[in-house]
Formats: C-alpha cells, structure tokens, sequence
C-alpha cells in the first residue's frame, strides 16, 4: 500500500530559517521590556538543611535591588510532576535538599546588582543527613528523605513491577543463566539557550513569556500556586533554543512564580533567566545515576533467550520533576526481543542530588545501556554472531512489548528489515572477525565493531488542533505545537498542505500562546509528529470535508465527484470546473471555515482489544578506534537505520537520527555531571568547559538510510512517527560492544573514559 | 547573563545609600566617548560609572560591560548569542577588525575604535540580499534550534576570509570551538562547503 503524496516526502526550507540565520529569531532573552527587571537566585550549598534563620536587610540596601524574596512570602503549594502522585517541589522551601536548590530571589534594576545582593543574603542552616546513593537509600533502615515516604520511593502512577510468565521456570529451561551488573552516569541537556521567563501584569491579567515546549504546564501550575483562573494568565514561547527533555515545564513555573510576585509588587516586567551554572546544578538531568542488575537464561542450541529478570536502583534526584522514571526504563529492557519469560523491578529512589528527569529517549538510552550489552553477552555464551541472535529473537509486529510496564502489541519497525539493511551498508560480513577479535590492529590503536537496537515509544495521550481557511484563501493552524528544534513548525504546514491541495507557503501556524491555542500536552515521548500534527491532520481533514460540502453545493455536483487540489476543489472528471478556496471560505456569510481535529494515542487493536505500542526503532552499526595506550576511544564508523513509518521530510528526519548519535557519543563516552559526594554531592562541573558536549572533532564517516513503510506505523492519520528520540537509543551500548571487541574487556560502567579504559586493560 | 564585573562604589550612587557591608567597590573612571564601527554604521558611546545604569540620563557603557551586552542591550543587536557567557561555546562570535573574537569575554571599552560585525550585518545593507553562507544556511537545513547559527555564520566568514577553499576537515578544525547542542555538525558542515562554494562563484 503505498500513497503518493504530492508535498509529504519533500525536501524544502524550514519555516524558521530565514529568521535564525538573520539573527532576527527571537529567543526569550531578545525580547524587549522597557522597564524590565532582573531576578538572581541563592542557591543552596548543602545537600540537606533546614533555614533556620534568613536575614534579607544587606542585600535589600544594594543598589538597585528593588525586592527579596523568600520561602516565608512564597506560595507553599508543591509543584506537580506531570504525572507523579507525590509532590515535593516548592518554588522556595524552609527546607532544602540539594546543592544548588533556590533558597531566595532578588529582583533588582540589573543582573549584577541582583548577583551583588544575592550574595549579601545571611542564611542560618541548620545542616540535616543526606543520602547520595539510591542503593543505599532502598536499604531497610537508611535515613528517610520525606516523612509521607516511608520507603523512600519516589511513587509513579505506574506499578513499579511487571512481569510476563514464570521467569524462575524460565531460568530451569536455560543452559546458561548469566547475571550483569551495569552503572549509568548523568546527561545535561545543556541547551545553548538556558531557562528564561519574563512576566508582566497588565491589570489583573498575568503574561508570562517562557522557553518551554508545556505552555498550558506553566499555566496550569501557575494557576494553582498564584490561584488565579485559567482566564486571567496567558503563557507564550519565544523561540526555543533546544529542549531534549530540559523544558518540560516545572522550573519554568517555579521561574514563572517568582517573576510574577516580583512584577506585581514593582508594577513592572520582571525576568529571570539561568546562567549556565543555575542551568547546570539547579535543573534536572537524565536519569541516574543508576544501577541495575541483570540476569538472563539462554538455550543452547538456537540461542532461544528463556528468561529475563531485571532490577533496577536509579536516583530520582530530591524531587519527582518529570514523573515515571524507572517505569520508563523497564519498557526497553525487557521489550525488545521475544523472551519465553521476563521479570522487571524498579526502585526510584529519592537522594539528596539534583534531580532527575525527561531527557531525550527518557529511560531508554539508560535501560538500553546494559540491555544492549548484555545480549551480547547472551549471543557470545552460546557461540552466535550478535547479528544472527538478534535477527533471530527480536521482537516481530505484534508480538508482545512493553511500555510503561503496560503489555501490549509491538507497532513498528521491522528489526529483521533494519538489522539485515544495516549490515549490508556496514559491511558487517567483512568486518565481524568473532568475538573479542578486533578488526585491525595498527600499533597501539585497535578497531572493534558492535551493534545495538533501539527503540522508543511514539507518542502519548491527546492532542486538539484546529485549522481555518480564511476568506483570501489563506489557512491558519492553531496548535501549542512548540518548536525547539525539531522541525515540527516545518512538518506541520507540509502535511496540511498535503491534505487541504494547497502549497505550504500559504499556511501559517499561529503562535504558541495560550489565549489563542488549543490545550495541549508538551511535546515529549516523540509525541510530536505523530500526535500533535496528527490532530492537525484530522483539523484539515475536517475543513476537507466542510469545503467539499460547500463546493457540492455550489457546484451542484455530489461531494464523491469532487476532489481537492490547486488551492480549490474541481470536479475530479471536469478539471476545468473549479472554485478556489478563496470562493469556498467566503461563500456562506464570509465566515471562512473551521476544521477541528482531536488525536489519542495509543490506539488499540480493533480484534484483540489489547494497546497498540507505537515504537520508533532502528539499529546501529558502529566501528570503533580504541588507543591502549592512552584509553582513548574514537567514533570511526556509525550505519543507522530507522523505521519512520511515513517520512515527511527526509532531510530533517536524517537530521534528528545523525545528531541523535552524536548525543550517544557524549553520554557513552565523557558526558556525565560528577557529584562531589564527599562535599555535600555538589555537581562539579557546571560550566560549559568542564560538561564536555560533543564538536565538530566527533563528526564520524556515517551513513543513515531511513526506511519509510506506511505499515509500520499503522494507525495515526498518515502513517506517520518520532524520530528524535530512538535515534541515541543503540548509540551508547553499540560503542560499548564495539570496544569490547577491540580489546577484550568490557566496560560496564559509563561513560567510557580513558581511565576505565586503561584500569579495565590493567595498565593502571 | 551572569556579568560579575567589580562594581560601583556605592557612595558614588546617585541615590544616597550608604556603603553595604560586604559589597566589592571600583574606583570611579573619568567619564569618556567610544566610538566603534557596527556593522558599517559609525556609533558613539559614552562610557563611564559615576551614576548607576538605572539612573538618567546613564551612561552607554560601564567599565564591566562585555561587547556581547553592549551589542545586544545597548544597541539591541540581539542576534548575537550569550550561551555559556564564559568563552567557552562560541555562541558569541563576532568579528572585531575581521578577526572573530568573542564577545562575551571581551570588554566594549577595549574596543574603542574598532570595526564590528555581527550576524545582522551579513546581510547586504542595501538590496537586503543575503550573505551566501546564509543562504547555504537554509539550503541545506543548518539550523535546528538555531542558537548558535549566528555564531557559527560568523566563525565561518572568518574561516573563508582565511581559507576560501577549506577542506571538511579545514572547517571541523576551524569551527570546532563553536558549539551546537542539537550537534547538527554534519549539516553545517555542508553548508559552509556549499556557501564557501557560491562564495568563489561568485568571485570568479
């Protein structure tokens, strides 16, 4: 079944080019407030303390300063994770959990004035324990982070535990029962723009310019914490400058909060953006650090995998910022290939670190760290190439997978179809030479190659769009549909376009402002292209339905013998018989028309009843280049493949899957935020010269072929799905199997540095 | 962002406050006149720090402020981008005298007298028409969350000034201290080789 589309699958210019290469874009810290005031933060310096005492009156007589802030003026309303039972983050609290938590704002006439004061603030804590380790911190007896969490687990909405049949039979009927334990270090998102909000009253009307992709996420905790209707605040986005999981709404409010107690004492607009160590130490990051244990059964004969039984210990940070956490995580490991039998066990625990969240693949990239590993570790104890194990036992449409630790029917990309393609692009055949055999030795640099798969779910809950065709013929989307990077403002247009039979060029999606937009969720769990410009889809297709209406009407011809296209509907048997949808929208009173669509996900399998699981997947190839002498390891050679079900623009989707693996690159091989746990589990590096992100110097020979079949993504309107979150799932555990083929050993902690390289070859 | 210069003398405030405990002091400079060139146009600036920013009428500049706020605060030229406002990301980028410099971490008064170009000033000043590394840009997608394209526009122009036919590696080399999260390398990289390429055209 292939559809031929006229604009889908089209390579044209981004919508938003023009202004980002002219400077003109503008980014929340570009906006212009005459009047504007800016706000500073203290910051906690240890990892557990109550205030006992805050004296404000030094730091209210710097000048310029024109307000203090405080937990003991602050609203005391906790708030919400997106989807988590237990709340415990306040926009300034009494007490304090981790380094760099906000302790009190400044608001002054400049940044450095409000730096300045800052630091004049006199604080009395009172230094309380503090746990770093989420091990320890499951351990009966260790000291209690919360009083109301008797367990110390962060809780989920989620069951914490999933299983598919009896995995202590499963391990009976296995030849070889092996057993893992991998680590999994922490990510910054480390947007180039850091948070930023700016707030203005005007009367009792709040607005409230933020840098985030949950525009009625901000709203509604506003809302709650300030206790204001919905009516009377609008949140609107500048442009974004990155997201990855970073801007998912909750340090946004908090930013939101404060601006807007500020601006309503001064009666002026008040902003507050992070600086790049706020950024760093005060936000959440990926999940972990974590821990997990990994024991798996395996047949001999075919390499028939018969059990699978994780458990996992990740810190939660010292709140639950962004939910699930190792629900998430659960979903990847034990989902991928066809196990008789499988058990996962999370333990979110809370610690006194930063805290963890959302960031791009959200638990996948660190559930398949050691998953992915440990098949080959499977593969090699029967004597299969990792190849053939994994063409083999991989999961096929419709099998059972998990997401959320929710079973339900896998919907995606054929892994048979990804692996064998990949293999050939990469030359798998000539350059596998067997386990721990590299593929060339020249002097102390040995090449090593390995492979993962990965996969992500696409898309969650429900989404409304409208769209209007105006009375020139103009059309207008109206979604909260952000764009932060992604190209979604670019798919948007394309595809309505493609719907409606005119050129994008004529549509134009209004801005991201809650006043005018329809709710929405925030695009995350690559929801964005399959369920926001899904909604989109449907609004057109209902606008289709309305023109087409009109035309039968004026055309005096049945709706079924017309179609649309060339910016008007003709008859499909008389082409030159025709109105335009200038003479459609402003026939009938001048009132244009308005289509609405609505979109939720996951769909269900109309015979089995079960969740359909939508999954972006792919599978990677990698040749590695490892120093012994000096530990380095060096990206040769990556060859990706991915499913996207209907490509809309295949450029940019090459785009999300290449930068995809250089965001697996920094997390296998030095990005990680390092905790003094001795000094208070202060983050060290939080500045840009220590968090080392991926250059131009990691650009490796690469090649990606993204394969685009309707069928794999059967339901949403046009067949079409995420990319940019699967796209750094195999990264990190192919590069692994790569060095563990170069030299033998296998590393297990992440990230692969050159000291762990060199103490895993006993060379230091 | 986190500009931490030493500050005014409080006694020198224009609003009768006394010395805060604590507080760094700077001596007070005699008030004088910049003059820089940006982006063609001539700008005159006075600089000084013995009436606070918030006071008026205030002074264009003060001893602490860097050319990347001067640029965008001061003469609203917002396309340049503050990332990591410690030299360490390239965001920042302009060219001073030809030679890309960044400009968080270069103070405006060491730039008396000199010739600035920002992203806003590739554009042709006249017909409007863009740079074409510009319109490489957008040919071949460069941009994404498009935070540090100005800055990797500007690298670039100084990279060509030097180097007008650069290799791939010519450029990973010369840009590699401009950063971009959304590591959308490969795509400038092939931008820069196409503008590069319409830029020799050009010449010819």
């Amino acid at each position: 079944m292939t559809v031929k589309h006229r604009i889908i699958g089209t390579n044209r210019p981004r919508t938003d080019a023009v202004l980002k290469v002219t400077g003109r874009a503008k980014y929340l810290q570009d906006l212009d407030f005459p009047g504007l005031l800016d706000c500073a933060l203290l910051q906690s310096p240890y990892a557990h303390a109550r205030i006992v005492r805050i004296d404000t009156t030094r730091a209210e007589q710097v000048p310029g300063v024109r307000g203090v802030l405080t937990h003991k003026e602050a609203p005391q309303t906790p708030i919400r994770a997106h989807s988590s039972p237990h709340h415990t983050y306040r926009v300034l609290a009494e007490e304090v959990y981790y380094v760099g938590e906000q302790v009190a704002a400044v608001v002054a006439e400049t940044k450095e004035a409000a730096l300045d004061a800052v630091a004049l603030i006199d604080v009395e804590y009172e230094e309380l324990p503090a746990i770093f380790d989420p091990e320890e911190s499951m351990k009966p007896g260790a000291r209690l982070m919360y009083p109301d969490r008797p367990d110390n687990l962060a809780p989920s909405n989620f069951p914490i535990e999933t299983k598919r049949n009896d995995v202590d039979q499963g391990f009976e009927q296995a030849d070889v029962v092996l057993s893992s334990r991998y680590t999994v270090g922490v990510q910054a998102h480390d947007c180039m723009e850091t948070h930023g909000t700016v707030c203005r009253w005007e009367g009792d009307q709040l607005t409230v310019w933020t840098s985030t992709k949950f525009i009625w996420t901000v709203v509604d905790k506003v809302c709650e914490l300030l206790k204001l209707p919905e009516a009377k605040v609008k949140v609107v986005t500048a442009t974004v400058g990155g997201d990855f999981g970073g801007k998912a709404g909750a340090i946004e409010a908090m930013q939101a909060v404060i601006c807007a107690i500020f601006a309503k004492r001064t009666g002026r607009p008040v902003r507050l953006c992070f600086t790049r160590e706020e950024e760093l130490a005060l936000t959440h990051h990926s999940v972990g650090p974590l821990s997990y244990h990994i024991k798996g059964g395996v047949q001999r004969e075919d390499g028939r995998p018969t059990a699978v039984d994780l458990v996992l210990y990740s810190n939660q940070g010292a709140h639950n910022i962004s939910g699930l956490e190792a629900p998430y995580l659960g979903s990847g490991a034990v989902g991928v290939y066809k196990f008789d039998s499988c058990r996962f066990t999370g333990f979110p625990a809370y610690c006194n670190l930063n805290m963890s969240g959302s960031r791009r693949g959200y638990g996948d990239p660190e559930g398949f760290w050691g998953s992915e590993q440990f098949m080959d570790e499977m593969a090699e104890a029967v004597g299969m190439d990792p190849l053939e194990w994994r063409v083999k036992w991989a999961i096929r449409q419709g099998d059972p997978t998990v997401t959320r630790l929710v079973w339900g029917e896998f919907a995606g990309g054929d892994y048979q179809q990804l692996l064998t393609r990949g293999a050939e692009l990469f030359g798998w055949k000539n350059k596998w030479r067997g386990w721990r055999q590299p593929t060339a030795v020249d002097g102390p640099r040995r090449r090593g190659v390995g492979l993962a798969l990965g996969q992500h779910l696409t898309g969650v809950n429900s989404e409304h769009a409208a769209v209007r065709v105006n009375v020139d013929g103009s059309i207008e989307i109206f979604s909260h549909a952000g764009e932060v990077g992604q190209g979604l403002r670019t798919a948007m247009p394309m595809c309505v376009a493609e719907v409606l039979g005119v050129e994008p060029d004529v549509i134009r999606i209004a801005e991201p402002n809650t006043s005018v937009v329809p709710r929405g969720f925030g695009i995350y769990a690559s929801r964005g292209t399959p369920v926001v410009i899904g909604a989109a889809i449907k609004a057109a297709r209902d606008a289709a339905g309305q023109l087409l209406e009109r035309a039968a009407k004026m055309l005096e011809r049945p709706a079924a013998e017309l179609e649309l296209g060339g910016g008007g509907v003709y008859v499909k048997s008389e082409p030159s018989k025709r109105l335009s949808l200038q003479q459609l929208a402003s026939a009938f009173g001048r009132i244009g028309v308005y289509g609405f669509g609505f979109e939720e996900v996951p769909h269900k399998n109309p015979q089995t009843g079960q969740p359909l699981w939508e999954k972006s997947n792919g599978a990677l190839f990698v040749e590695v280049e490892v120093d012994v002498e000096i530990g380095t390891v060096k990206l040769v050679n990556a060859v990706s493949t991915a499913d996207a079900g209907v490509v809309i623009h295949p450029e940019l989707a090459r785009a999300q899957i290449d930068c995809g693996v250089l965001w697996g690159l920094g997390y296998a091989l030095y990005e990680d935020e390092i905790y003094d746990t001795t000094n208070q589990g202060r983050v060290m590096n939080v500045q840009m010269v220590d968090y080392k992100i991926p250059t131009f110097l990691d650009l490796a020979e690469s090649q990606t072929e993204v394969i685009s079949d309707a069928r794999h993504a059967p339901t949403p309107p046009m067949n079409v799905k995420g990319l940019g979150e699967n796209s750094m799932v195999p990264v990190a555990p192919a590069i692994a199997n790569a060095v563990y083929n170069a030299i033998g050993v296998r590393i297990k902690d992440m990230p692969i540095t050159s000291a762990k390289v060199l103490k895993a070859l006993g060379a230091v | 962002m986190n500009d931490r210069p030493a500050r005014l003398d409080p006694d020198l405030s224009a609003d009768g406050r006394t010395a805060v405990a604590g507080l760094p002091t700077a001596v007070a400079v005699a008030p004088r006149l910049l003059t820089l060139t940006v982006n063609g146009t001539v700008v005159k600036l006075r600089c000084g720090n013995d009436v606070q920013p918030w006071d008026t009428p205030a002074y264009d500049v003060y001893p602490w402020h860097t050319l990347a706020h001067t640029l965008r605060e001061t003469l609203r030229l917002t396309g340049t981008k503050v990332a990591c406002n410690s030299g360490a990301c390239g965001s920042c980028t302009v060219l001073k005298d030809g030679k890309p410099i960044m400009s968080c971490s270069t103070l405006t008064v060491s730039c008396d007298g000199a010739v600035i170009t920002t992203v806003e000033g590739l554009v042709d000043p006249v017909t409007g028409e863009l740079h074409p590394l510009q319109q490489a840009f957008i040919d071949h997608h460069a941009a994404q969350c498009g935070f540090c394209i100005p800055g990797m526009l500007m690298s670039a122009t100084a990279l060509l000034e030097r180097t007008p036919d650069p290799t791939a590696e010519d450029i990973k080399q010369g840009m590699c201290g401009n950063l971009c999260r959304c590591a959308n390398y490969q795509l400038i990289l092939k931008s820069v080789l196409e503008g590069a390429k319409a830029m020799r055209e050009r010449q010819a």
